[in-house]
């Protein structure tokens, strides 16, 4: 390995373990915030690790530093969950820990050396129920046309990059482009995304916030705006 | 506690013959390895075929293992594709022509190991049940008759498809 991403391997797992241990509901606000602060820090690092690895055509270095990213991320994010939980804030914090879930689940696509990760996936997993209540999520089917692949912008499927697969530190995604019908919206159990979900139901006399079921003021009501620090 | 569920589970059935389907709706006729739409028996034309959001996927994982697709597609053709965000992997319906599978024996083994290892990734990070469900339609050798394999189940039961092949192939 090389040394500048050794070096970013050790600050990484240092600071992961640092964080970890305010990582519950008990810790004051004030410190979940220093600890997420501190993992903030080390993103651009990272990223500029990457950013050299690239220039080396070390793909394997610049992979390795994306699943650094997205486990500081994922810690990060849970953290932000942590906060929003005690800021009385239940939408942004499901929003938080959607976004650790997914960042982890990059983490182990990204390299095996997160391989280990299963456990911290699960517990991510466990909060889903422990911490929130029972959601309906939804799941909306489109007929595409057309999609492009998010590394080389081909028509996704002519070229040889694999959705899901990471290439020189950056994932592929598959880019929708052209959606020519919206042919249904499923209430589903397992969805895509964890943030399609019901955001207000009806108790027969009026609506209320499915998380903290607070009355929501008027039908049709706008909704809530979007968490500012989701990813 | 729910059941287990998660036990591969493959069913064996007939399938309307595929190259007249093909030529009914002006598609050239596979011959090789093929993915047919979703809709491949109830479309009305070919404009409203579609494939399953996995098929681009696994049409690029079978070119790059080195398998040769005759597509039901024209040249510079493209089927549209559904886009469905319920958390299952849909594979595309894969058709197995009477050449492909006497020509190339080991073919259908690559494939599906192709399919397995990126299925494996692509579940890593994912916790609760991981399951794919997957269709082949496969040629009898002399041509005339077409059944298909249709299995559901985790990822590592996938070579069960192997074992539903034989069969097919030594009732014929």
């Amino acid at each position: 390995m090389n040394d500048h991403i050794s070096g970013i391997a050790t600050r990484v797992t240092e600071a992961i373990s640092n964080a970890e241990r305010f990582c519950n509901m008990a810790r004051a606000r004030e410190f979940l915030v220093a600890a997420r602060d501190a993992l903030s820090t080390l993103l651009p690092i990272i990223a500029g690790v990457k950013t050299a690895a690239k220039g080396r055509a070390d793909e394997d270095g610049a992979n390795t530093c994306l699943c650094y990213a997205e486990m500081v991320t994922a810690v990060r994010s849970e953290l932000s969950m942590w906060i929003a939980l005690k800021d009385d804030d239940p939408n942004c914090a499901w929003e938080h820990l959607i976004s650790a879930q997914m960042a982890a689940r990059t983490a182990m696509q990204a390299h095996k050396l997160a391989e280990g990760l299963h456990a911290y996936v699960d517990r991510l997993h466990d909060m889903e129920e422990i911490l929130f209540p029972p959601q309906i999520f939804v799941s909306p089917g489109f007929v595409i046309g057309s999609s492009t692949c998010s590394i080389c912008e081909m028509e996704y499927g002519d070229c040889n990059h694999l959705k899901g697969k990471p290439y020189m530190g950056e994932m592929c995604t598959r880019i929708i482009r052209d959606i020519r019908a919206c042919e249904e919206v499923s209430i589903v159990k397992e969805p895509a995304s964890k943030r399609h979900r019901a955001l207000q139901i009806g108790d027969g006399s009026s609506m209320r916030d499915v998380m903290s079921w607070r009355v929501v003021e008027g039908r049709g009501s706008k909704p809530e705006p979007r968490c500012g620090d989701a990813e | 506690m729910e059941e287990n569920s998660n036990t591969p589970v493959y069913r064996i059935e007939e399938y309307p013959n595929v190259s007249d389907r093909a030529a009914s709706l002006g598609c050239a006729s596979p011959t090789n390895i093929a993915l047919l739409p979703r809709n491949f028996l109830t479309a009305r034309s070919r404009e409203e075929f579609l494939h399953e959001s996995t098929a681009a996927t696994v049409r690029s994982l079978l070119r790059q293992a080195g398998i040769v697709e005759t597509p039901l597609e024209a040249k510079g053709e493209r089927f549209a594709h559904v886009q469905e965000n319920a958390f299952e992997w849909i594979g595309p319906t894969i058709f197995l022509g009477a050449a492909f599978l006497s020509q190339n024996p080991t073919a259908v083994s690559v494939s599906l190991s192709v399919i397995a290892n990126y299925l494996t990734d692509f579940f890593k990070g994912l916790s609760g049940k991981k399951s794919v469900a997957f269709t082949l339609v496969v040629q009898s050798r002399k041509g005339n008759r077409y059944s298909k394999i249709h299995y559901e189940g985790p990822v590592d039961g996938l070579k069960v498809l192997e074992k539903a092949l034989r069969e097919v192939c030594q009732n014929e």
